[in-house]
């Protein structure tokens, strides 16, 4: 029982150690800010599947890791990835049983606020401006959805992680 | 069938602890001296996840250097010889300026120009978040890097370290929002100050009134006020100015002439002890 236990938690650490990696990777200027926000994309993913081992807490430590590879001030992306998940964990029965094409649109609609809270704290903190540009990775995280589901689902299948 | 939330406290209590969590994270990083050490620490502690994020790009690259065919090789040389050729021939100008500027300064009993210590580091990851324009460098504590010290590249002032670690630092970029330099405008030392926008190719000059003698084109320098940059390192070139009357003042756009989009690497700046004193 206690192998099972710890090898479940080394596949998860593992998924998201890759999304943590895919994104701080640099990337040319022209596709920079499409990037997806694989992190978020992961643990949502994690919090669907398995909500008894992600949820808030793990979102907690992950954003904060984030937080400091990043440079943005200290609990920013913390707080912001636990707001979205602590959605997603209410609702993790529903979202279950919608299709990958409904999940990956109401995906979209949490990470809107998920760049809205982090958009507002560094507005309270920093005093930034607003850009249409920092909405562009919903789109592209909504439609990597549609691929890494499946991904993530036969991932998690295949080294029975539960 | 696990039981979900069989065990522990409930989603909302959870909730209420991250929130709680993350405010003080917020206010003890934004708001105390004391996170400069615990962000050193923190940096040193993630710098292998950052090491392994730079390895696909890194490897890309030195396959690609691998393969460079001999021709283009070739010719990348001819190019680099006519390069320096021309680049020695300015030295041999600037020698030359440079004794003259010291004898002139001397005569006038000002503080000479000083050659300050140089060292190359290389970029290892690349902060792309638009609300923190920041780069990652391989070098740290261990060479001396230190908080404030001006970082540039081979044009021009990219940015300053706002972090040090053991082997890695964070340099925030000139075009950061929350950063801002100060400045003259080269032709007619107009002095102001240069703040980022977010946009890596854009900059604004703030609190110029309408009738500043400013054009498009202008090459904005370091003033070397504020004490964090040297003197007379350029920092951009003005590319947009539009005159509206009914704003206070003049709206200013310039674009940095370090290439902070695509760095690779960039210069650190010692600046000579003796020369700091003697500016104190």
């Amino acid at each position: 029982m206690t192998r099972v236990f710890r090898s479940a938690w080394w596949y998860i650490s593992l998924s998201i150690l890759a999304a943590i990696i895919l994104s701080i990777m640099p990337l040319p200027l022209a596709i920079k800010s499409f990037r997806p926000d694989w992190l978020a994309l992961v643990l949502l993913y994690w919090t669907i599947a398995l909500p008894h081992r992600v949820n808030i807490g793990t979102a907690w430590v992950v954003g904060f890791l984030l937080d400091i590879l990043l440079g943005t001030v200290l609990g920013v992306h913390a707080l912001a990835l636990s707001v979205v998940v602590f959605v997603t964990a209410s609702n993790f029965q529903k979202l279950r049983n919608f299709s990958v094409w409904q999940q990956a649109i109401l995906i979209g609609v949490f990470l809107v606020l998920y760049h809205i809270i982090i958009f507002w704290l560094n507005r309270f903190l920093l005093d930034v401006h607003l850009s249409a540009e920092q909405m562009y990775p919903v789109i592209t995280s909504s439609l990597f959805w549609l691929w890494l589901f499946p991904v993530l689902r036969g991932y998690r299948r295949k080294f029975r992680v539960r | 069938m696990n039981p979900i939330f069989g065990a522990g406290p409930s989603l909302s209590l959870r909730m209420l602890f991250a929130l709680i969590f993350s405010v003080i994270a917020m206010v003890a990083d934004t708001r105390t001296e004391g996170s400069k050490q615990i962000r050193s620490f923190l940096i040193t502690v993630v710098s292998p996840i950052q090491y392994l994020a730079s390895l696909p790009e890194s490897t890309i690259d030195s396959f690609a250097t691998h393969l460079a065919s001999k021709n283009s090789l070739l010719e990348e040389n001819q190019k680099l010889r006519k390069l320096q050729l021309l680049q020695n021939q300015k030295l041999q100008q600037y020698e030359m300026l440079k004794t003259e500027n010291d004898k002139l300064r001397s005569l006038l009993k000002t503080n000479l120009r000083s050659d300050s210590r140089k060292q190359v580091a290389e970029i290892i990851s690349v902060a792309s978040h638009p609300f923190a324009h920041n780069v990652v460098i391989d070098k740290g504590l261990t060479d001396d890097v230190f908080i404030g010290q001006p970082v540039l590249d081979d044009l021009g002032v990219v940015g300053q370290i706002t972090s040090v670690g053991n082997t890695t630092s964070r340099v925030i970029l000139i075009t950061d929002q929350t950063h801002a330099i100060p400045i003259r405008v080269l032709r007619n030392d107009i002095r102001g100050i240069l703040t980022g926008s977010g946009n890596l190719t854009k900059m604004e000059l703030s609190n110029l009134s309408h009738n500043t003698d400013v054009k498009v084109g202008d090459k904005l320098i370091t003033s070397g006020l504020g004490g964090v940059f040297p003197d007379g390192y350029p920092v951009a070139e003005i590319t947009q100015i539009s005159p509206d009357v009914t704003k206070p003042f003049m709206q200013v756009v310039a674009r940095p002439i370090a290439q902070v989009d695509r760095l690779k690497h960039v210069l650190l700046l010692w600046q000579d002890t003796n020369d700091r004193e003697s500016n104190q």
